[in-house]
């Protein structure tokens, strides 16, 4: 037995040197639980009542760690001897900024949604909590992390979904969430405990490896893996794990219904991601595997999986949104669909020669999906303030007395559609074209017929806007100044990368990844 | 009988968790419902400690004590939320949260 000075007098200088790199590599998540702490001081300290001071300091902290995010460079293991807790890489630093410029436009939303919760400082608290599990979740490599970060990232979504509690529809959607999402993570809890009883190891690599083997055949390896999906669907509202999505996001606050359906499901989807990433399969598995030799064909039946899981996922979310009238709800529907199309083009990650063309269009689909998502998210919360009403019938005529704001509104919807000229459609494309270069042909046809189909429900607004006359009493939506800025910042993104990608589509998605580093 | 092996706490471990799930399923009511979590949780940790007794390796032992430290989180969070729900529904029983459909 050594004890810990002991240690540190024999290895003194490698340990601190360890120690040095690991700090310096997690300080983005290191600072954003400094955050909680200060937050939290700051909240007691303070009196009670409503104050501009928590959305400032909440905005600068969340400046100052995607700065930490971007200073960080290359490809770093957190971890000591042959244990590694962390990988800190280009896609995990792309997935912590669009988790944390999510979480900076959800607190501007929620500072000019013009409601007084008066228990601002709590709700950064929690904010900052949910940052830092995303965060910690984008890079682990190990079951333990994992687990802590993924817990974390839940409870605060719970929490911040019934944060009105004025509100029974809240209160509703915070109590189903906090249902359905404990069991969801008590049968990922159970297929882990299998995995890890069987694996023998704790870190993804050394799962992987032990499920590749030829001779690990084991049913309960098998069962536990299917079992660990259902953890990531339930996060990422992926069939059959999509049900509870719709309440939640009516229910919930519209900004935290924005964050919940950007951040939580880009931190499943961090995580998902780079567990696939470490199964390789070189040009893709031809033939069904016979049941006993599952886990021979490990990676065939984890695509065949996925792709089921998407196609499901896509139509499910597309047909259930036609006949919504509340645009909140319709959205929640919409984010399902989408969760279905970032399902298929993960499932292309397991093939290697379009596994990293994959990455990057998921990617790059999470920050226009940002920009996209949360400016709509963001017009809702707009009704919801001026308009008492999130029906698309609120909006009758808006677009002829509201140009500028119709016209944004416009662009958003035909961009969450995949539409030229706006760059869902670039987006979209990237995410189809490892799909069609596999030769999956049909599979890409469910995605294309998917996307007309959501045509429909995305132009009732347009519709409601533009093609129908205002009425004299039609109440307008008070956004100018700010507010306007929130708008049109969201929606100039779009369009210039929907113009500029025309020109070469790989390079713009190879351009953003290369921007923070890495792969 | 023969000596106690890893089987044999894999099985209760298995039970326990269909117990929890049926507890899950079948309750109406919001507590009820919350106990079969534990349940379940309970059932994980079984798996976890039993695997580490059994082979020697200290990370399920490591990892119990994580789920059981969550799993107070959780209950905090759950019964919280719960009681919030309470205020506005008037009920516990999860077949009266029905504000919201389609």
């Amino acid at each position: 037995m050594s004890s810990l000075p002991l240690l540190l007098a024999q290895d003194g200088g490698k340990l601190s040197a360890d120690l040095m790199q690991n700090f310096g590599a997690m300080a983005p998540e290191m600072f954003l639980c400094v955050m909680v702490v200060v937050m939290l001081v700051v909240d007691l300290v303070r009196s009670k009542g409503p104050s501009t001071l928590y959305p400032w300091l909440s905005l600068g902290g969340i400046v100052v760690a995607a700065g930490l995010v971007i200073s960080g460079s290359g490809d770093v293991t957190v971890g000591y001897d042959d244990f590694a807790a962390l990988r800190v890489d280009g896609l995990g630093r792309l997935f912590k900024l669009v988790f944390l410029a999510a979480a900076a436009l959800t607190v501007l939303f929620i500072v000019r949604s013009g409601r007084k919760y008066g228990r601002e400082g709590e709700f950064q608290v929690i904010l900052f909590g949910a940052l830092a599990g995303m965060c910690y979740l984008a890079s682990a490599t190990e079951l333990i992390g994992f687990y802590v970060a993924f817990e974390l990232v839940s409870y605060t979504g719970y929490l911040m979904a019934g944060y009105r509690l004025d509100s029974a529809k809240g209160a509703e959607a915070a109590g189903k969430y906090v249902i359905f999402g404990s069991v969801a993570s008590a049968v990922m809890l159970f297929g882990i405990t299998l995995i890890l009883g069987f694996a023998g190891t704790t870190s993804f690599e050394g799962i992987v490896d032990v499920l590749l083997a030829a001779d690990a055949g084991v049913p309960a390896l098998w069962v536990g893996a299917t079992f660990t999906f259902a953890g990531f669907a339930y996060k990422a509202a992926a069939f059959p794990f999509q049900f509870w999505c719709p309440d939640v996001y009516e229910g919930a606050p519209a900004p935290v219904a924005g964050f919940l359906a950007v951040a939580s499901k880009a931190a499943a989807f961090a995580i998902g991601l780079r567990i696939l990433a470490l199964v390789p399969v070189a040009g893709g598995v031809v033939g069904t595997p016979e049941l006993g030799q599952l886990f021979a064909h490990d990676a065939a039946f984890l695509e065949k999986l996925l792709i089921v899981a998407s196609v499901c996922t896509m139509t499910w979310g597309n047909l259930a949104a036609l006949r919504q009238t509340n645009l909140q709800r319709m959205l929640a529907y919409s984010s399902i669909a989408h969760a279905g199309y970032l399902l298929l083009a993960s499932s292309m990650v397991l093939r290697t020669d379009v596994a990293t063309d994959a990455l990057m269009a998921i990617g790059f689909y999470f920050l226009i999906y940002l920009c996209m998502n949360l400016g709509a998210f963001w017009i809702v919360t707009m009704m919801r303030r001026d308009l008492d009403s999130v029906d698309v019938t609120a909006l009758k005529g808006l677009g002829w007395k509201q140009p500028l704001l119709g016209t944004c509104f416009v662009i958003m919807l035909v961009s969450l559609t995949g539409l030229p000229p706006t760059a869902g459609f670039v987006g979209k494309l990237l995410l189809f074209m490892p799909v069609i270069h596999e030769g999956f042909y049909l599979f890409a046809a469910i995605g294309l017929v998917n996307g007309a189909v959501s045509l429909y429900y995305y132009a009732k607004p347009m519709r409601e806007m533009f093609l129908k006359k205002p009425d004299d009493d039609t109440k307008l939506i008070d956004c100018v100044g700010g507010d306007m800025a929130l708008v049109v910042a969201l929606t100039v993104p779009l369009v210039v990368l929907g113009v500029y990608g025309w020109g070469d589509l790989a390079s713009v998605a190879r351009d953003a990844v290369a921007i923070v580093g890495g792969r | 009988m023969g000596p106690l092996t890893l089987a044999h706490f894999l099985v209760l471990g298995a039970l326990l968790f269909s117990i929890g799930v049926l507890t899950v399923t079948l309750r109406r009511n919001a507590i009820g419902v919350l106990m079969g979590i534990e349940l379940m949780l309970n059932a994980c940790n079984i798996n976890l400690v039993a695997f580490s007794r059994f082979t020697g390796n200290i990370d399920g032992a490591v990892y119990a004590v994580f789920v059981v430290m969550l799993a107070a989180a959780e209950a905090a969070v759950a019964l919280a939320i719960v009681l919030h729900v309470f205020h506005h529904a008037a009920s516990i029983s999860t077949d009266d949260y029905t504000e919201m459909k389609g």
